[in-house]
């Protein structure tokens, strides 16, 4: 029988915390968490789908009908924000990857995240361009 | 155009998907506002 154990309130949860200033809000890091987290639950989810329309090319028939959805301007539309938040996804990653590595660099963190989100914006709108210009030219629908 | 069964069953699994991802985003995006409700800050009160 051993001395019983008095368990100390956590620091870091409930009201008597006894941490000041744990959570930061609107600093560029945290709105940059907040992009991954969402462009990261995007990705997957679709990946899902993705792995299920490609799994039908066995079937031809099925997976041409499939296919033929993405050529409506909707899901044309949809693409374009998958390929915004695919292509944040991936910079901002190799932005915390730099972080991780050289941790020096965060005092550059938030100019790297403006790049980011600058080559995000711009591979976007050209990567989007190619994406919508047959609906643009009238060639679909 | 009329829509073959698999095309509304793919449509339906992406309207829903859209919508779980949605429902993320807001989830994600609020809990800036009040995940720091347990913790002290020194820019406000004790325990809100």
């Amino acid at each position: 029988m051993g001395r019983p154990v008095v368990q100390e309130p956590s620091p870091w949860t409930g009201p008597l915390s006894r941490s000041p200033g744990t959570v930061y809000r609107g600093r560029s890091g945290q709105w940059a968490f907040v992009a991954h987290r969402i462009t990261g639950f995007l990705v997957f989810f679709f990946l899902l789908l993705h792995i299920v329309d490609v799994s039908l090319v066995s079937r031809p028939r099925l997976y041409n009908e499939v296919h033929e959805l993405y050529g409506n301007v909707v899901l044309r539309l949809f693409e374009v924000g998958l390929l915004g938040a695919l292509v944040f996804h991936s910079l901002n990653g190799l932005r915390i990857v730099m972080i991780d590595f050289f941790p020096g660099s965060i005092g550059n963190e938030k100019r790297v995240l403006s790049a980011v989100v600058g080559l995000t914006a711009l591979l976007t709108a050209v990567g989007g361009w190619i994406i919508m210009e047959p609906f643009v030219e009238g060639r679909l629908l | 155009m009329e829509m073959t069964l698999a095309q509304t069953l793919f449509a339906v699994a992406l309207g829903g998907v859209t919508l779980l991802v949605t429902g993320f985003a807001l989830y994600v995006l609020s809990s800036t506002l009040w995940a720091g409700r347990w913790f002290r800050s020194r820019h406000r009160g004790p325990g809100r």
